[in-house]
Formats: C-alpha cells, sequence, structure tokens
C-alpha cells in the first residue's frame, strides 16, 4: 500500500456523528479538521441531555454525551495514550482514531510530529522511521533524532531525499536513508511502530502549498503497519 | 408546583376527560403495565414530543438516557436495546393505545384520548422527578 493509498483509507472510514439535541447550536463547528461528518436530530423537549451517536458507514459503534464529544475535540486534544485517561476519551480516541485534515500548517504538522516522537520516547522501543524531504528540513530536527536514538533502545530510521550537492550524512546511534524512493520525496512522514505496545501512530502528509499541508494521522494498527512497509 | 388555586397542572386537559367516551380509556391495568418500565416510558415520552421515529432512532433515545449513568454505551447493549424494543417494549406500548406502527416503517405516537396521554405525561414527569432526587 502506497502512503497515498493509506491516506485515502484513512478518509474512507470517515465516521457519521449524530448529534441528538434540542438545537442543532454551534456542535460540530470547530471539527472540520477531522474525519467525521455531523447530522443533527432533533429532541423534543424533556428529551434527554444532548448526546452523540458514533457510526461508520451504517454501523452503529458507540454513544457518548454531547460534552464529552465536544470536550474530546476541544483543543488543547487530551493526551491520546495518558495512564489518566478517563473512560468515554479512550473509547473516543479508539473510535475515533484516524485524522484526515485538508489544510495544516508546517507548524501545525510539527506539533503533530513532535506528539508521535514523544511518544515513541516514553515507550522507549521499537521502531520509529521519519521522512524529511530536504536535508535542512532533516538538519532542522537532527538533534531530536539523535537524543531519540541514544536515550531509548528505539531502532531509528531516518529517510533524506537525496540532493546533489548534500555532503555525507553519517549518524552512530540511527540509520540514515538515502534511496530515492518517490515516497520520501514526495511525503512528510513519522512512524511509530509501538514496540509492541498499543501506542503505535503514524501521520502522513504532501504538501499542497507553501505553507500547506494534506494528508492524515492515525492511531490504527493496520494502517500504521501499511505505513512503515510502505516506507521501510 | 403549579401556580394559582387550580390543582391541575397546565398540561392536564381537564375537560377533555370529562367529554372523552367509555372506549377512550385504555384498560388501566394495560396502561398502567405499559409505563410500570423506564424504557417504555422513555419511548412513549419521545414519541408524544417528536410524533413519530424509526425504531433506531427510538434505541439511541434509550441509550441517549442511559448515558447518565454511563459514560459510554457500546454496540452490545444498544443491539440488546433494539431487540427488546422490537419483541417487548413497542408491542406492550402498541397494546396500551400509546403507539402505532406507520406503514413506513415509522413508529408514531397513536391519536388515543387525551386522559391516556395526561397519565403518560404525569407518569414521566413523577419517574423523571423521583430519578433526579434519587441521584441527589
Amino acid at each position: 500500500m502506497s502512503l497515498r493509498a493509506v491516506v485515502d483509507a484513512a478518509a474512507r472510514r470517515r465516521k457519521t456523528l449524530v448529534h441528538y439535541a434540542p438545537d442543532a447550536g454551534d456542535f460540530g463547528d470547530g471539527f472540520a479538521a477531522r474525519n467525521a461528518d455531523v447530522q443533527h436530530r432533533p429532541l423534543p423537549e424533556r428529551g434527554p441531555p444532548p448526546f452523540v451517536v458514533v457510526r461508520e458507514n451504517g454501523d452503529w459503534l458507540g454513544a457518548f454525551s454531547a460534552a464529552d464529544i465536544e470536550a474530546f475535540f476541544e483543543p488543547p486534544h487530551p493526551d491520546h495514550d495518558s495512564a489518566a485517561l478517563s473512560e468515554p476519551y479512550r473509547a473516543l480516541a479508539d473510535l475515533l482514531d484516524d485524522t484526515v485534515f485538508g489544510s495544516l500548517s508546517r507548524r501545525q504538522l510539527l506539533a503533530t510530529s513532535r506528539e508521535i516522537e514523544d511518544r515513541a520516547f516514553r515507550v522507549g522501543r521499537g521502531e520509529l522511521h521519519a521522512g524529511f524531504q530536504t536535508l535542512s528540513a532533516f538538519d532542522a530536527q537532527r538533534d531530536t533524532y539523535r537524543r531519540l536514538a541514544a536515550e531509548t533502545d528505539l531502532d531509528v530510521h531516518v529517510y533524506v531525499a537525496p540532493e546533489a550537492t548534500a555532503p555525507g550524512l553519517r549518524e552512530n546511534s540511527l540509520t540514515v536513508h538515502r534511496e530515492a524512493s518517490p515516497e520520501v520525496s514526495r511525503y512528510w512522514f513519522v512512524a511509530f511502530d509501538g514496540g509492541g505496545t498499543d501506542q503505535q501512530c503514524a501521520l502522513v502528509a504532501e504538501q499542497t502549498g507553501a505553507d500547506s499541508y494534506e494528508g492524515a494521522w492515525t492511531y490504527d494498527p493496520e494502517l500504521v503497519e501499511s505505513v512503515l512497509s510502505a516506507v521501510a | 408546583m403549579p401556580e394559582g388555586d387550580e390543582p391541575s397542572r397546565e398540561d392536564f386537559s381537564a375537560d377533555a376527560w370529562d367529554e372523552a367516551a367509555a372506549e377512550d380509556f385504555v384498560d388501566p391495568d394495560v396502561l398502567f403495565d405499559a409505563l410500570a418500565d423506564p424504557t417504555r416510558r422513555r419511548v412513549a415520552q419521545h414519541l408524544d414530543g417528536a410524533g413519530d421515529a424509526t425504531i433506531e432512532e427510538l434505541a439511541d433515545v434509550v441509550v441517549g438516557w442511559r448515558l447518565s449513568r454511563e459514560r459510554v454505551i457500546e454496540a452490545a447493549e444498544r443491539e440488546r436495546v433494539l431487540t427488546a424494543l422490537h419483541h417487548s417494549h413497542l408491542p406492550k406500548l402498541a397494546d396500551a393505545g400509546l403507539l402505532r406502527y406507520d406503514s413506513d416503517g415509522r413508529m408514531a405516537r397513536a391519536e388515543t384520548a387525551a386522559p391516556v396521554w395526561d397519565v403518560v405525561r404525569v407518569a414521566c414527569e413523577y419517574a423523571n422527578h423521583a430519578a433526579a432526587g434519587a441521584g441527589e
């Protein structure tokens, strides 16, 4: 599966959030970047407190209070892997395990990449693969990746798109790949296999403008595996 | 509490009770049995307010009420709700004159006489208050 196919597969798993409440209000306004559509169903007076049913391709997946859903989507995004994560957030994170985005800035992608790197650091073992479209992009992150490799048992692989003028890329603790893979030059990716835990996650993004990227990030084990096999 | 000296609720249609014919009154044992279950009260209350609904929507509403006690409802529980609605609750509500099956598969609020729906509203109101009191 190519990286493009991974993004498409994530997009196909789009969820529908059925919002039951007396009024639609502004529910869902903040979910634009999420891989979900919102439908409103009016509740009569004296009904239950507003709640949300999560569906995917017709299948009923779960129900949550509207307040819990809104808190889940509100920035800052609750830490997906925190041990203190309460039950509804864990269940929501499992259901809404893909995020497909149409337009994220470089700064936002760096923040998402950092979340994946932090997670890999905390687990401390397993494989972490990251692609850099230019040598300067790698240089900016070089210390971070050296530290990831040196201070953990992580097997860190870095992919740098080849540049004719690039000087030697020798690293002791991490493996640098300079294959002329079209995936590497086209996509920004970071993927962590979880190191035997359920902490796997991956980000794939393609640049579409000067400071605009589209793509997906996912916590789904199969999609993460697809990213790893596409690049490794 | 209702305002003024009049003891009846504002939406309690006292005149309709006097005007109703004998056959407008559903057998009280059947009616009270229909209302002797929280799921059936939720469904009756929803139909009274919404007019009609699919069985899927009714199951969602029943699940929605349970979210007051549990923070997550999973598919297996919702499936049990759906089965119980289909085999037990909806037929009992239909017997009590509270629900009719539309030709297009929707469940509709039955056009039963006003006294019957007065009893439904009072019963639901009573149960909601009792539940709220118990939670304090």
